[in-house]
């Protein structure tokens, strides 16, 4: 490790030098806006669309909902993470649910303005992909004691917590643990 | 160490990827012609690309072994990085990367991430590449020469 001496006429070696980044960034960089997230003892639910489906997350495993900005594809990765995108020094994967739920391509819809939805369960934070319009609902807890009908196709049902269904169809509570399990650990 | 490490890259763009090489590693840059005669490295097929022949080539020194050239494709310059600019990927989007890549990047607002090719894997990579390649081709001509030498 001769990098570790004051030496100035040997450059430090790069892998070095991330994982001191590594270290000093381990947490978000809040900046000077603050940013503390409020935690909720109510079943608060952060509902999206993605396509013609529509999905909600547990509020306390939602980190922050972003604007999609500038990413990149991650050579390598299967088609679920469709890349990578900085925020506050951090690298976010995003995860496509399409993609992963293995629905038919034509099924797809392009989004004209997509959010990302930072999610986080113990050390793991990604991005899922949503569509622009996402709204903070409430459900009753009873909901979660529910079955999951059977008519959700059993790719998409090993990742749904529960359902509920509303004037304008079902909306499927996603299970992040799981779905950030198989989706992002492999 | 102080907060004001910085380190030297070649810039390139590489079959549609933006990608880094420490200056370190680099003992010269070459165009194309003039690397002819040089084992020559491709790290295109990693980065899931097709190889390409053209551009420039960094001519590196391994850790053991005679120098290498590594095609960088179009470069961009030689820029200074920061540690600002450096960005570790989380553990789980690095078990998806490459093996050739380190398991960060560069980011810059006009181009994204800039992927930084890691020498000695790269290397690593292609000569158990070239071992199998050849381990094949043995079997293969072993084979040949069974069926020709069996009797009729």
């Amino acid at each position: 490790m001769a990098n570790e001496t004051d030496d100035p006429t040997i450059p430090p070696r790069l892998d070095e030098v991330l994982s001191q980044v590594a270290e000093e960034t381990s947490e978000f960089d809040w900046g000077d806006d603050g940013g503390d997230f409020i935690e909720s003892e109510q079943l608060t639910l952060l509902q999206f669309s993605r396509g013609n489906q529509r999905y909600a997350i547990l509020g306390e495993e939602v980190r922050e909902v972003l604007n999609r900005g500038l990413s990149t594809e991650l050579p390598g990765a299967p088609p679920h993470i469709t890349g990578i995108m900085i925020h506050r020094r951090q690298v976010i994967g995003l995860l496509d649910l399409d993609i992963w739920f293995g629905l038919d391509p034509h099924q797809r819809q392009e989004e004209p303005f997509e959010r990302v939805i930072l999610v986080e369960r113990e050390t793991l934070l990604a991005g899922i992909l949503a569509g622009p319009s996402t709204t903070i609902v409430h459900w009753s807890s009873d909901l979660l004691d529910g079955d999951v009908p059977e008519s959700i196709p059993g790719q998409v049902k090993r990742y749904i917590q529960a359902v509920k269904d509303d004037d304008e169809g079902a909306v499927l509570l996603l299970d992040i643990t799981r779905l950030l399990e198989d989706a992002a650990v492999g | 160490m102080g907060s004001k490490l910085s380190i030297e890259v070649v810039r390139a763009r590489l079959a549609g990827r933006e990608i880094a090489l420490e200056l370190r590693r680099v003992s010269s840059v070459l165009t194309n012609d003039e690397a002819q005669g040089i084992e020559l490295i491709d790290p295109s097929p990693w980065l899931g690309a097709r190889s390409i022949h053209k551009g420039h080539v960094a001519l590196v020194l391994p850790e053991v072994g005679p120098p290498v050239g590594v095609r960088l494709g179009e470069v961009r310059g030689f820029e200074r990085w920061t540690k600002r600019e450096l960005f570790p990927l989380p553990e789980w989007l690095g078990k998806h990367m490459p093996e050739i890549l380190f398991e960060g990047c560069g980011w810059k607002e006009d181009v994204g991430a800039i992927w930084l090719l890691d020498v000695d894997r790269l290397i690593k990579a292609w000569l158990a590449d070239r071992k199998r390649e050849s381990e094949m081709l043995r079997r293969q001509a072993q084979q040949k020469h069974k069926q020709q030498s069996m009797p009729e």
